[in-house]
């Protein structure tokens, strides 16, 4: 629906044969910007097979998917404890009372205004001095869960405020008090409606997740981490991280795929 | 008291870090309604070609597109210092977010708008430039508000390839002083002093236009 904008009636025979004219020049003009960038690569002899032939090697190949296995693993489990926190904090964000919601809004404000780099990096700091020592893996997924619980806060909040008014005043003339009428009637529907949202931010939890790698000492092995230490090995940087590049890119595309399969498929919510 | 004893530093960083931001910004700007006005156009390759940037860049993390670039440009000969190789990783990244929240704010000016332009002649261009950009523009403050602030949030990926912002002061704070806790706590507040003002104008900008409507 919302890719079928286009600013144009259907052309008369003069339109389209501009349109013609556009569409080739503009395929000219890609195409040529295209072979410059491989004319670069292959001046530079970043073109060799020897540069390119680990993605053949299942050795190498297995290398890097375990990497991709620790970045799917990491992101699911961050998501899951901000699942939990992440409703706790909208319930509070809520909450009749109003010092609750105060502390609430509080929290989650300044957790969203910190940079994500900057609370990971405090969490493999603070953790391991106050805590139990976790490994950096830990430190990580507590980094990303403590952001994206703030987000997931508003996700749901905003998930609840969409739903019609006559819900929560069915709930109270039913008897329900005000906390009950957001557990058992509010909080079951806002979540069903926001379910496309949380899981395009499972994506950018799969990207965020790689920072894990550069933040980090020792490094989380994560598919970031593993294609940093094999283009060091082999000396090919720049075509290891394109690879890298493309992992991500096939992952995040299938999962924000199913995102707009679920949003079509929940476009019609039952009332 | 260690903040406050070092407080030049952070300035220092704290500078580098809005000339990230706000050099990103500007040219994100500028290619997000590259990206916005080729989506809606009738060409079909600006189309296509548009649509394949904004999915390959959103799907890839920010930290690859800077170690991409900062490790794999000088193999194709092309050489950048740190701070213009983040300022061109952050601008096509965001670029790419800014071309999505302004096409999603163009869908939101209604068809009449578009027919009765179209009904009394104009061209695509001036389609775009005199009827429907000025009322998408409003509809995206809010949304651009945001961006710019995940903007200025992310421009700290940036001292992982050693820029010097306020994020890479601290750390460098850091292996000298040894007092990670005090120090990043610090560097949270400079990256607040940039971060809730703009909550809090996105906030208003968000309220007013809503009620304009």
């Amino acid at each position: 629906m919302t890719d079928s904008l286009i600013l144009a009636d259907a052309l008369g025979p003069r339109g389209q044969r501009r349109v013609r004219r556009i569409s080739i020049a503009s395929s000219f003009v890609a195409a040529v910007v295209a072979g410059l960038v491989i004319y670069r690569f292959h001046v530079k002899e970043q073109l060799l097979w020897r540069k390119w032939d680990f993605i053949i090697d299942q050795k190498l190949m297995r290398f890097l998917l375990r990497g991709l296995r620790d970045t799917i693993s990491a992101a699911l489990v961050a998501m899951a404890i901000a699942l939990v926190l992440g409703s706790l904090g909208a319930y509070f964000r809520l909450h009749p009372s109003r010092p609750a919601r105060a502390v609430a809004i509080t929290i989650i404000e300044l957790l969203r205004a910190t940079p994500l780099v900057l609370l990971i990096y405090f969490m493999g700091q603070f953790v391991p001095r106050y805590g139990p020592e976790l490994g950096s893996y830990w430190y990580l997924v507590i980094g990303l869960a403590a952001y994206n619980s703030s987000v997931i806060a508003e996700i749901f909040r905003s998930g609840i405020n969409s739903l019609p008014k006559g819900q929560r005043e069915a709930g109270l003339t039913v008897g329900l008090t005000e906390g009950e009428v957001l557990r058992r009637i509010l909080f079951p529907q806002g979540v069903r409606r926001m379910v496309p949202a949380l899981v395009n931010q499972l994506v950018t939890l799969l990207k965020d997740s790689s920072l894990g790698a550069l933040v980090l000492l020792p490094a989380v092995n994560d598919l970031l981490h593993q294609g940093k230490v094999l283009g060091e090995f082999k000396k090919n940087p720049l075509q290891v991280y394109i690879v890298i590049a493309l992992m991500y890119v096939v992952t995040n595309f299938a999962l924000s795929r199913f995102a707009q399969h679920l949003e079509r498929r929940g476009a019609t919510p039952p009332r | 008291m260690l903040v406050w004893d070092n407080l030049d530093v952070f300035w220092r960083g704290w500078t580098t870090t809005v000339l990230l931001t706000s050099a990103s910004f500007a040219v994100a700007l500028v290619i997000g309604m590259a990206l916005a006005s080729a989506r809606v156009s009738p060409v079909a390759p600006l189309r296509g070609v548009a649509q394949l940037y904004v999915e390959v860049v959103r799907n890839t993390p920010l930290t690859v597109h800077m170690v991409l670039m900062f490790f794999g440009l000088p193999k194709l000969g092309i050489r950048f210092g740190p701070i213009t190789t983040a300022i061109i990783v952050l601008s096509i990244y965001t670029g790419a977010f800014v071309g999505e929240v302004l096409r999603s704010g163009m869908n939101t000016v209604g068809v009449g708008q578009i027919e009765a332009g179209r009904a009394i002649g104009l061209p695509f261009v001036d389609l775009l430039r005199l009827v429907v950009l000025p009322q998408a523009f409003k509809a995206t403050v809010a949304p651009l508000g945001s961006q710019l602030s995940a903007l200025v949030r992310n421009s700290a990926v940036a001292y992982t390839i050693s820029v010097l912002d306020i994020m890479g002061r601290s750390d460098r704070l850091i292996t000298d002083l040894a007092r990670p806790i005090p120090i990043l706590i610090g560097a949270a507040l400079a990256y607040y002093t940039l971060t809730i003002p703009l909550a809090f104008a996105i906030n208003a900008v968000d309220r007013r236009v809503r009620v304009a409507r």
